[in-house]
């Protein structure tokens, strides 16, 4: 044992963590090297003189002082802001109840957009154009005049959500005139 | 008091969390004092030492949620206290106002107790209390933080490395190395 390999095991050697072989090898070492071993009592000294430290109190108005400083902050609308986000510390996949909620409707919203964007699976709509061609030859003309000049004002007017005769103009055949006014464009 | 009904510090933190406004009380007073001591130990400063010890127990009150029970009341405790402690330290470091081996004789009035100051042993006491405290401001902050909580706050290497959030090996070595600087530093005095 040398005298860095000694340093390094006075912790242990004075709180009685090392096994009984080291130990001997280190009080072996003390025995050849008394400064060793006065070095190792004054750590021990040191030590125990920092345990009777005294401990350093607060002063008297500390906690008046604290209680007001937290009454601030409770008031603070920041903090009112911080602790309505932190009512009930429960997470949801990782996710505070606020934020839950976000991702949440975000998710559904995306889901709703995109079902919007998809076409209708309706079998007459999706036949190929030579089926459209031979519907749109088999639809009667229609007798009253247009109400729009425009067709594209008509389409647009067509998908209003509020119309809500679509379907029966759907089963009149209606439906096919407007495929037939795409075609005809 | 009864022991069954003294809560741990895990079950008062928990109460807290459910809106029981005197566990939290109950944690200030517990901790108080232990934190000043840990605090002034290592800024040497009572003025500054107490307003730390406030901003970590109003941080205990805003970020109450923030604590889980994974880990011991008293390593989370320490570790704000000891973050805000280094903070502090830096921006004293920066402002350049203090010399940390300067030590006024206001700062010594703060830590010593009321003890009678007319016997030999007191005195000596003091001045050995002084000594110490002098060796301890010229450790690294890293041989500092862990020194402190290991000799003056005597908590176990475990609770040091969480507070540090260094490998226990690591703790053992700097308590070491930490021990042997300030008996080097102090050897005159014995």
């Amino acid at each position: 044992m040398n005298r860095y390999q000694f340093e390094d095991l006075i912790s242990d050697y004075i709180e009685n963590k090392l096994p009984i072989a080291k130990r001997k090898e280190l009080e072996a070492f003390m025995e050849a090297n008394p400064e060793a071993k006065d070095q190792l009592e004054s750590i021990r000294s040191l030590m125990k003189s920092m345990k009777k430290l005294p401990e350093v109190k607060t002063s008297d108005e500390f906690t008046a002082k604290l209680m007001k400083r937290v009454e601030f902050e409770k008031n603070r609308p920041s903090a009112k802001k911080y602790v309505a986000t932190t009512v009930g510390s429960k997470t949801y996949f990782g996710f505070t109840p606020v934020y839950a909620t976000v991702m949440t409707a975000l998710v559904v919203a995306f889901v709703v957009v995109g079902m919007q964007l998809v076409p209708k699976t309706n079998n007459n709509s999706t036949v190929l154009p030579t089926s459209i061609t031979a519907e749109t030859s088999t639809i009667p003309k229609s007798t009253s005049p247009k109400p729009y000049q425009n067709d594209d004002i008509m389409l647009a007017e067509d998908h209003d959500s509020t119309d809500v005769d679509g379907p029966a103009r759907v089963k009149s055949g209606q439906f096919d005139d407007k495929i037939k006014l795409v075609g005809n464009k | 008091m009864d022991k069954e009904f003294i809560y741990s510090d895990e079950e008062l933190i928990a109460r807290f969390q459910n809106g029981d406004e005197q566990a939290y009380v109950e944690l200030v007073n517990r901790y108080r004092d232990r934190l000043m001591t840990f605090v002034y130990r290592f800024v040497n400063d009572g003025v500054i030492a107490e307003d730390i010890v406030q901003d970590t127990l109003v941080k205990l009150y805003t970020h109450k949620d923030y604590y889980r029970n994974i880990a011991k009341f008293s390593t989370w405790i320490y570790t704000i206290a000891g973050n805000l402690a280094k903070t502090e330290l830096r921006k004293k470091k920066r402002r350049k106002v203090t010399n940390l081996s300067e030590m006024g004789t206001e700062d010594w009035e703060y830590q010593i107790p009321a003890v009678e100051r007319d016997t030999g042993d007191t005195v000596q006491s003091q001045f050995a209390e002084q000594q110490i405290q002098r060796a301890i401001q010229s450790l690294p902050l890293h041989f500092r933080t862990v020194v402190i909580l290991r000799d003056i706050q005597e908590l176990s290497y475990e609770e040091i490395s969480k507070i540090v959030e260094v490998p226990l090996g690591t703790v053992k070595s700097r308590i070491n190395r930490a021990r042997l600087q300030l008996q080097e530093m102090l050897k005159e005095l014995r």
